[in-house]
């Protein structure tokens, strides 16, 4: 079919115009984008201003139902719920991001070099990640942080390697496709070396893809961190974390405490799900062939 | 008169499409009337945009998601089809038959053709009572598209058949439920023009043998020409003319048709002559060969090129033992693999190129035409044979070592796909700095330098003709031919002295063709580049260089003086070649 005049003088969207347009059309990324950007404001206020201490106890004051001055109520050493779930998204949210920029950043570069310069390397590329694709990936990430130790960074490094056979795979099925376009040719006429053609060139090109995998990711390693900490792993008490209250309140639950479990587990679902959501036209943002 | 006493098969009158689009409405078509009558052949012409194809999707209710038809009336038979959805449902497949672009695209991959003609045989009016009659009929309408061994090719799948044969299979498909019109949205792009000629008659023949109307769209005058009694010429939209092929074509009315008509090559034509009258620079209207290239000819022994049994093969090779089970097995291998299991893709060039010269390399898709001008532009390693540079052996360096030669500045190339060949996250203004940045890497530091890069970019999109406020764009916002000139401008940034031309305006339409060409013939006047230009088209390699090498098989069957190539062709491929090359009729007799 043939492509209809449109109007080819007008100028062509800049980032911003494009972000918003792309938003706009998808209400419901839009939803997603808003909420977590306000629980990321949130719990970086909440450094300086929050209502209450996380950590502070008040035994005067344990399992109080949601109220005004206690809006999500009290768990059971009387610590206010709303900013213990505040403040863990902060902690969540520095694993996720950190773990999946680990995973994006060493994924994308074997991923994307096995597949631009094949041979020997791109097969064992390809044979470890089929290997490690095998593993129940929860078990993984459980015994590297058994064997790394209970640290936060442990958490990130176990999250990050779970999360890894997903990016390098992505990136590989994207760059065997790009490789054999003509533009690479053309790249190499105008005396671009093999690295520059991966770098400039293909990664480039990958990037708006891979970020599908981005958000998701992100979404899998507060999913990962939580049901790490849920099992007793990696962080402790009485830190404030999602699954770790989630773990803790899960008892209280018997006793028609619901609200310790409803709050951090609802921010934990909302969260991830926004991620996903997201994914979507984050891609649509980021590639330039998307801009009118 | 004949004509008047048929009647309208198909009548649209005043027909509006538009689509929405992120940035509001677009008007695909409006106010399209037009009319078919019984066993005519019309044709709707026009460039990319005019709006021929949406105009025919849109009569037959096959338009995008996005698309909605705004005002109009279309009948067909007398029946309405616009708003009476029954009726539609009815005659789409059954009355009306649709051939499509890219056969192999519009086949299920995974269903035998024979089982996809089968399929249109039993929603025909009168479907076939038993399998052996199904298959009976299959096999006869195969053979009524002339597809030799129809049985056997009736079991195929669309990847085991040519391009040609799909289309054939397409044309049986369309046939299957004996229609009463055939739309024939551009049925032989793609194809080669010997192909092209054979679809095309049989498409008349089986038209007119069956009383068929057809509709063909197409961008090519040359063939709507040949083959059309009617035309109707679209622009941005709206018809601007209708009317006998031979009116419109010789006395046009509408200053579109003019200029179309005036860019289309043509036997009888200079190149200056296909842009319309005020474009006309006076540089451009100079003389052909420019007199520094000549006098440099005399002065200069030493060729620019010198092309020496030039071989290219693909395949890994076949060991002996199973080379001596498959001559025992059946032979039924791909024609183009032979004995030794290696795809011989070019077998044998030689040619010589002096300073300044441009030599055409013509044939048809497989010749082996582009694989030639890539061992030259250094982008794959020949399998044997000797290419030289001002007598410098570059066929002995690999192609991971030709990147890092100051030679790679001064062999530059211009690509098919004028948007594939551009990186999609570069703009414009970053690919041709790129190529500056990485040749002038390993040039002579006195021939190249990134020094004020900018001035020297801005001057290399001045020459290919590109506004500077379209160099902020990306590849996807630029126009077709503002895509080829970008191509343009980042080789010449590097000031090549050898300029590969692969096929540089195939993807454009006519009239950005005239401009690109006549763009293409002053840059090699004003900067005396050498040229190797690759084409299916005859018509374009004409006009463009002095001699011509026509391929074929991997070989080149003839090679000449551009006059005496095409004036008086020697080799019986090339006079099929120019036989079949479909052209407006050279003389203009009122």
């Amino acid at each position: 079919m043939s492509i209809v005049e449109t109007n080819a003088s007008a100028e062509p969207a800049g980032f911003i115009t494009h972000a918003k347009r792309v938003l706009l059309a998808n209400p419901v990324s839009l939803a997603a984008l808003v909420y977590l950007v306000a629980l990321l404001a949130m719990s970086i206020i909440s450094i300086f201003a929050s209502p209450y201490d996380p950590l502070a106890t008040d035994l005067g004051a344990v399992y109080q139902p949601p109220s005004v001055q206690h809006w999500f109520g009290t768990d059971q050493v009387g610590r206010d719920v709303f900013s213990r779930v505040i403040a863990a998204a902060r902690l969540d949210l520095l694993i996720a991001v950190s773990s999946v920029f680990l995973s994006f950043v060493v994924g994308t570069f074997v991923g994307s070099s096995a597949a631009f310069y094949g041979g020997v390397y791109d097969k064992a590329v390809g044979r470890v990640t089929d290997v490690l694709m095998t593993f129940p990936l929860f078990v993984i990430a459980m015994a590297l942080v058994a064997a790394l130790g209970n640290s936060v960074e442990s958490i990130i490094l176990a999250s990050g390697v779970v999360n890894l056979p997903f990016f390098i795979r992505l990136s590989r099925a994207e760059v065997s496709r790009l490789r054999s376009l003509s533009f690479v040719e053309a790249a190499r006429a105008g005396g671009n070396s093999e690295r520059d053609i991966l770098i400039k060139f293909m990664i480039p090109n990958a990037i708006p893809t891979i970020t599908v995998q981005v958000s998701t990711g992100l979404g899998w390693a507060i999913l990962n961190a939580a049901s790490l900490s849920f099992i007793g792993l990696g962080i402790r008490p009485p830190t404030p974390e999602w699954g770790i209250m989630v773990a803790e309140g899960a008892a209280a639950v018997l006793a028609g405490n619901w609200w310790l479990v409803l709050f951090p587990g609802a921010a934990l679902t909302l969260t991830v799900l926004s991620f996903n959501l997201l994914g979507d036209s984050l891609r649509d943002i980021l590639d330039v062939r998307f801009r009118r | 008169m004949k004509h008047m006493m048929r009647k309208n098969l198909l009548d649209v009158a005043d027909l509006t499409v538009s689509f929405s689009v992120s940035s509001g409405r677009v008007v695909g078509a409006r106010d399209i009337s037009l009319n078919i009558r019984q066993g005519e052949t019309l044709g709707i012409v026009g460039e990319s945009g005019s709006g021929k194809s949406v105009t025919a999707y849109a009569i037959m209710g096959l338009l995008a998601r996005n698309g909605r038809i705004d005002a109009g009336k279309v009948q067909f038979d007398g029946r309405d089809i616009l708003n009476d959805r029954q009726a539609l449902r009815q005659i789409r497949g059954r009355e009306v038959a649709f051939i499509f672009q890219n056969p192999r695209a519009a086949l299920n991959p995974v269903r035998t053709v024979g089982d996809q003609i089968a399929d249109v045989l039993a929603i025909s009016r009168n479907p076939p009572k038993s399998r052996a009659e199904t298959r009976k009929h299959v096999v006869e309408l195969l053979d009524a598209v002339r597809i030799v061994r129809p049985e056997e090719r009736s079991r195929a799948f669309a990847h085991e058949l040519s391009g040609g044969m799909c289309q054939r299979v397409m044309i049986a498909m369309a046939l299957a439920a004996e229609p009463r019109l055939l739309i024939a949205d551009e049925p032989t792009t793609g194809l080669d023009v010997t192909t092209q000629k054979v679809i095309m008659d049989m498409l008349r023949d089986l038209a007119a043998s069956r009383g068929l109307a057809t509709i063909l769209i197409t961008h090519d005058l040359g063939l709507a020409a040949e083959y059309c009694e009617r035309l109707t010429v679209m622009s941005k939209g709206t018809i601007v003319e209708q009317g006998a092929t031979a009116d419109v074509l010789y006395r046009p009315a509408a200053p579109y048709t003019e200029r179309l008509v005036a860019a289309t090559p043509r036997i009888d034509k200079k190149l200056i002559e296909l842009l319309p009258q005020d474009d006309r620079t006076p540089f451009a209207a100079s003389g052909p060969a420019s007199k520094v290239a000549i006098t440099q000819n005399e002065t200069d022994p030493i060729p620019c090129l010198t092309v020496r049994s030039l071989e290219k093969s693909f395949g890994r090779g076949v060991p002996w033992w199973s080379r001596l089970f498959s001559s025992l097995s059946r032979q039924s291998g791909t024609p183009k693999k032979e004995d030794d299991g290696l795809i011989h893709a070019v077998r044998g060039v030689s040619f010589e190129l002096q300073k300044g010269d441009a030599i055409g390399i013509v044939g048809e898709s497989g010749s082996g035409k582009t694989t030639t001008s890539r061992m030259i532009a250094r982008l794959l390693d020949q399998s044997a044979g000797d290419i030289r540079y001002f007598g410098e052996d570059i066929g002995s360096q690999s192609i991971q070592a030709f990147v890092s030669s100051p030679l790679r500045r001064r062999i530059q190339v211009v690509f098919q796909d004028p948007l594939g060949s551009l990186n999609p996250r570069f703009t414009a203004y970053d690919s041709i700095k790129n190529q500056l940045q990485s040749c002038a890497r390993h040039a002579d530091p006195a021939q190249l330098s990134v020094h004020d890069a900018h001035s020297q970019i801005i001057e290399a999109a001045r020459l290919a003709g590109l506004a500077p406020d379209l160099l902020k764009r990306f590849p996807h916002q630029l126009s077709g031919g503002q895509q080829a000139r970008v191509g343009i401008a980042r080789a010449l940034v590097v000031r090549p002295e050898l300029l590969i031309l692969d096929e540089p305006t195939s993807a454009l339409d006519v009239s950005v063709q005239a401009l690109v060409l006549n763009q293409l013939a002053e840059l090699r006047r004003h900067l005396n580049l050498t040229i190797v230009f690759v084409s299916h088209d005859l018509n374009v390699v004409r006009l463009v260089c002095d001699r011509v090498i026509v391929m074929r098989h991997g070989e080149g069957v003839e090679s000449g003086n551009t006059s005496d190539i095409f004036d008086h062709p020697k080799h019986a491929y090339t006079r099929e070649l120019l036989e079949a090359n479909p052209h407006l009729p050279a003389s203009v007799t009122s």
